[in-house]
């Protein structure tokens, strides 16, 4: 139970980063507040045995310590950037990106933290925020900063200049309404690919920050439950609507397990009287495709005899590992719309199966369910049958 | 239940705060909600598995803080003691349906019984009560006469508890049932918030401070248990600081009423009616008074019982062994189950104060002296530590004057280890409300902080918590530092709170007691939590009458097994068989003499340290513990 998961294993490392929090609300009296994150994670790790309740305590544990922390040092104060502003920055940015540190990236991870700061800096300067003497309370500007640092990929690694260019497009833009540039980036992820438009959020967001700062608890509430969940914090860059999107079993499933080829069939025993059947399919070598890519087909011969065909496109599911962090960029696919929201590994690496659940539904009793992957899919590629469940009219 | 709450966290900042301090604490409640919401939904993709009930109990309860923290620490609020009493009022009223998840426990269903009875019958003969359990409250069909209760001579069957408390729930048991009783009970617990507050700004305690203490006094344990059933303790704490509030005010009216109503409740305070009433008596019209005050609650109970100290008998003050006043009175203080630093921390900051007794105001010097003969009665008592009640049973009563004691100290706690002391404190809150059957807990030497951990890690956790019900060296230890740190308060002077590091140094406790907790101790008692039993029975049984009393133990019989830590090497084993027994122990077998009615030792060798399984081949036997040498 101690060491199972990266994040037990980075226990310490987490402790050090609560310290470092504690150390930039010291001098205020919830400096004390913040300290006590250490004995509530150490009392998390002794009593609670479920490895996935222990990692949500941790994290809601920490999120609490620096939402205190940073909340201690805004308060009142003048729209400057400080020591404290930094290391609560890098703090924020070491939980979110550095755990498991076996994987970190060292100079493209400085070069990230290095931009954030340098937005940090380009979003305190007194033309933004309007005018020299607005108190940094003001504007929750660290969270958006975080949440940049936490959507930028690595690979490729050019990405990690994200932060800085970002700085750079406040800086320049500092004369142009926030707002507008805002709003095109949102327009922007609109149009783009799942991958980018996560990125172009978390900039738009950036630059939405006066708009946000006007219903700052719905905005500090927002950041603190998406900060809670940095033990998955490669979810958080990379499949937070997942969240949305996912839609548990509720029947009796039958595992599959079966990888078709292309054209490639598999025919499934259906039990007496079902008229409903949902597959959990995902895609292998399928990360390329785009949105309505048909990859396969579902079809439900009835007891009269009657096909029922479904489609199965990307959309409906997804390459099963696209949201791996090596693979997210170059990812053309975007999140199932009905998640099996299985989530894998921890940290920044933490992922989301790209299993998709597909309805079938025949007007009589189903007699056979066959399931074909498309023909034209690549040689390589394949369609993964999960399982089958059989909810309950 | 959620809407009560959510309309509990809209009404108490409502009641206690204004202007910018209410509009901040309403968006910081919205955020939480939100938050909460945001890792319930992601909560559910991960598909963590956690007691609904639970979560929902600690949110609601942390939900309920927010407005408390604000009016601890905000600017703009509005605070007095009346408005205290309705901000208790309304978390008492949504406490009571939590405690009702279980049926009442303890002496609660005799009291609840006794009220039936005087509402329905007129009456305080249960007989019929007890052969018609189906129709009362009490939740169980089960309920037995407890023992040396009174009969009349016509067979009356009467219970040997006072008929104040049952007289005092009529009207609510009239018109509401079992929660009506209990909602007189929370009206006495807010009557004794509402008190306490006055008790404490009498006594020069300032308003922040006050503000700040108010939630651990009124929602921290003791007193919200006892405030949300059925016990004495609660109303007799109201009286007892009206008492003192009454003689210090110089208002006999006040105090006359309050020690007339505190000795109606039970006998047993009768002794802090004695020595405040010595305190104060003047005049021969004074000592006349007060001989009524005490007089008409012996002869109330010398009417009902046959005997004017009812249960109790005037050898109970006599002296007893020196080593019983050591476990009562540490016990009290330190014991993990029913001390006061591991299940009321709050109040045990009371304890430093005693060291600077002539610096503590004369309100808190008035109260603990009046204690003293009941310190010195309840100390020596083998249940000293309250029995099947919730836990600090015997000294709810004297909360409001430790509270006051508490309030002087908190000024020099550092801000670390008063969020440590909060958090405990809320720990223990949400645990007994979520789990109100645990607030009772079997008197055998292990708590539930304990019992979880063995549970968890297999090992002996308990042993790492001092235990004065079933001494151990935690508890020699722990008086021992006890006994340091009060020299050290009373001739070490700080003019500044502790630097506030104090949540680490809690935490390497916690760190250096979890390692040490992994390893086998020199001591396994069989019947701990942290040995896995297959097969055998607990001894004496679970519900044994007084079973503090018996030394426990586990019986196997052939075919059981246990498995444990334990260190390799030369053990003795503590046992009682009348059959005698052959048990094999780590792969050796070794045969248990039998040994009548008394306990036995038989050494033991064990090859290895770790993990020992302990199967009885023939025979059976009561395993007490096994003690490495």
């Amino acid at each position: 139970m101690l060491t199972t998961t990266p994040i037990d294993a980075h226990l310490p490392l987490v402790i050090a980063l609560v310290l470092a929090c504690a150390w930039a609300a010291r001098g205020t009296r919830l400096s004390g507040i913040v300290q006590c994150a250490v004995p509530l994670l150490v009392a998390s790790m002794m009593t609670i045995s479920d490895e996935r309740t222990r990692l949500m305590v941790y994290g809601i544990i920490v999120a609490a310590a620096f939402a205190v922390a940073v909340f201690a040092w805004e308060r009142g104060r003048l729209a400057r950037i400080s020591l404290q502003d930094v290391v609560l920055t890098i703090a924020g940015i070491v939980l979110l990106r550095w755990i498991p540190l076996r994987d970190v990236h060292v100079v493209k991870e400085l070069i990230v933290i290095a931009g954030s700061i340098a937005l940090l800096y380009a979003m305190r300067s007194p033309l933004v925020e309007g005018g020299v003497g607005v108190t940094a309370g003001g504007t929750p500007a660290l969270p958006a900063v975080l949440f940049l640092a936490a959507v930028t990929p690595i690979p490729p690694g050019k990405m990690a200049l994200l932060p800085l260019t970002v700085a750079a497009l406040v800086f320049v833009t500092r004369r142009v309404p926030q707002v507008v540039i805002g709003a095109a980036f949102l327009v922007f992820a609109i149009f783009a690919r799942y991958s980018l438009a996560t990125t172009y959020i978390a900039v738009a967001i950036v630059f939405l920050m006066p708009l946000l700062a006007r219903v700052k608890p719905l905005t500090y509430a927002t950041a603190i439950a998406i900060f809670a969940l940095w033990p998955w914090s490669g979810i958080i860059a990379r499949a937070l609507p997942v969240v949305r999107n996912y839609d548990p079993a509720t029947g009796s499933g039958r595992a599959v397990s079966s990888a078709l080829a292309p054209s490639e069939a598999i025919e499934i025993g259906v039990p007496q009287h079902v008229r409903h059947a949902v597959v959990t399919t995902s895609g292998g070598e399928m990360a390329r495709l785009k949105r309505g890519r048909v990859v396969g087909t579902i079809e439900a011969r009835d007891t009269r005899g009657k096909i029922t065909t479904r489609p199965i496109t990307i959309g409906d599911i997804a390459d099963f590992g696209f949201t791996r962090r090596d693979e997210f960029f170059a990812s053309r696919n975007p999140l199932p719309r009905f998640s099996s929201g299985e989530v894998r590994d921890y940290g920044a690496n933490a992922w989301v199966w790209g299993g998709g659940r597909i309805a079938i539904a025949a007007p009589a009793d189903i007699a056979s369910l066959r399931i074909i992957a498309a023909p034209n899919l690549s040689h390589d590629a394949h369609l993964q049958i999960d399982s089958v469940e059989f909810p309950a009219r | 239940m959620t809407v009560f709450f959510f309309a509990a966290a809209i009404a108490i900042p409502l009641v206690a705060l204004r202007g910018r301090s209410l509009r901040r604490c309403f968006e910081t409640e919205l955020a939480a909600v939100i938050v909460f919401a945001g890792i319930a939904a992601f909560g559910r993709v991960l598909r963590i598995e956690i007691d609904p009930y639970l979560t929902l109990v600690a949110a609601a309860i942390l939900l309920l803080s927010i407005p408390l923290g604000f009016l601890a620490f905000a600017n703009e609020v509005r605070w007095s003691a009346n408005r205290a009493f309705v901000i208790v009022a309304m978390g008492y009223a949504l406490m009571i349906p939590l405690q009702l998840r279980t049926p009442i426990d303890g002496d609660e269903p005799y009291y609840l019984l006794m009220t039936e009875s005087l509402v329905r019958d007129h009456d305080l003969d249960l007989t019929n009560q007890y052969r018609d359990q189906a129709h009362s409250d009490i939740g169980r069909s089960d309920l037995l006469p407890q023992p040396g209760d009174p009969r009349g001579p016509h067979g009356e069957q009467y219970s040997r508890h006072e008929p104040f408390l049952p007289i005092l729930m009529t009207p609510g048991y009239a018109l509401g049932g079992l929660p009506g009783a209990l909602a007189v009970i929370a009206l006495f617990g807010a009557l004794l918030a509402r008190s306490t507050i006055r008790f404490l700004e009498d006594e020069g305690i300032g308003d922040a401070t006050t503000r700040m203490l108010f939630p651990l006094i009124a929602f921290g344990p003791p007193i919200v248990f006892y405030a949300t059933r059925i016990w004495p303790e609660v109303p007799a704490a109201f009286c007892f600081v009206e008492a003192v509030r009454g003689i210090r005010q110089r208002r006999p009216p006040r105090w006359i009423a309050a020690i007339f109503a505190l000795v109606l409740l039970k006998i047993r305070f009768g002794l802090l009616a004695v020595v405040l009433l010595v305190r104060v008596l003047r005049t021969k019209r004074q000592v006349a008074i007060a001989a009524a005050v005490v007089a008409v609650p012996l002869v109330i109970a010398w009417l009902i019982s046959g005997n004017a100290m009812n249960t109790h008998s005037i050898r109970e003050l006599l002296p007893s062994g020196a080593i019983f006043y050591w476990l009562g009175l540490f016990g009290l203080i330190l014991d993990g189950a029913a001390g006061l630093v591991f299940q009321a921390p709050f109040f045990a900051l009371a304890i430093p104060a005693f060291a600077r007794w002539r610096s503590m105001p004369a309100g808190f010097r008035l109260g603990m002296s009046a204690s003293l003969l009941y310190v010195l009665y309840l100390i020596p008592r083998s249940e000293w530590h309250g029995g099947w009640s919730p836990p600090l049973r015997y000294i709810v009563v004297l909360m409001p004057i430790l509270a006051l004691g508490a309030a002087v100290m908190w000024e020099s706690v550092c801000a670390g280890s008063r969020t440590v002391i909060a958090l405990w404190t809320l720990m223990l809150l949400i645990h007994g409300a979520a789990f109100p059957w645990r607030l009772f807990h079997l008197a055998n030497g292990e708590n539930f902080i304990g019992e979880s951990l063995s549970t968890i890690w297999r090992s002996d956790f308990s042993r790492l918590m001092p235990s004065f019900i079933r001494p151990n060296m935690a508890a020699v230890v722990g008086s021992v530092l006890l006994v340091v740190v009060l020299i050290a308060v009373a001739f070490v002077r700080v003019k500044r709170p502790w630097p506030s590091g104090s949540p680490l140094v809690f935490a390497a406790i916690l760190l250096v007691a979890f390692s040490y907790g992994r390893r086998p101790g020199d001591l396994v008692q069989f019947e701990d939590a942290s040995v896995m039993h297959t097969g055998g029975e607990i001894f004496p049984a679970e519900w044994t009458v007084a079973r503090f009393l018996y030394q426990g133990g586990w019986i196997v019989r052939r075919g059981d097994s246990l498995s444990f830590l334990a260190k390799g090497g030369r053990s003795t084993v503590r046992y009682q068989s009348r059959t005698g027994a052959t048990i094999e122990v780590s792969g050796g077998a070794f045969v248990f003499p039998p040994t009548g009615s008394n306990y036995g030792y038989l050494p033991i060798d064990l090859a290895i340290t770790g993990r020992t399984n302990l199967r009885c081949i023939d025979g059976s036997a009561n395993l007490d513990w096994m003690r490495h040498e």
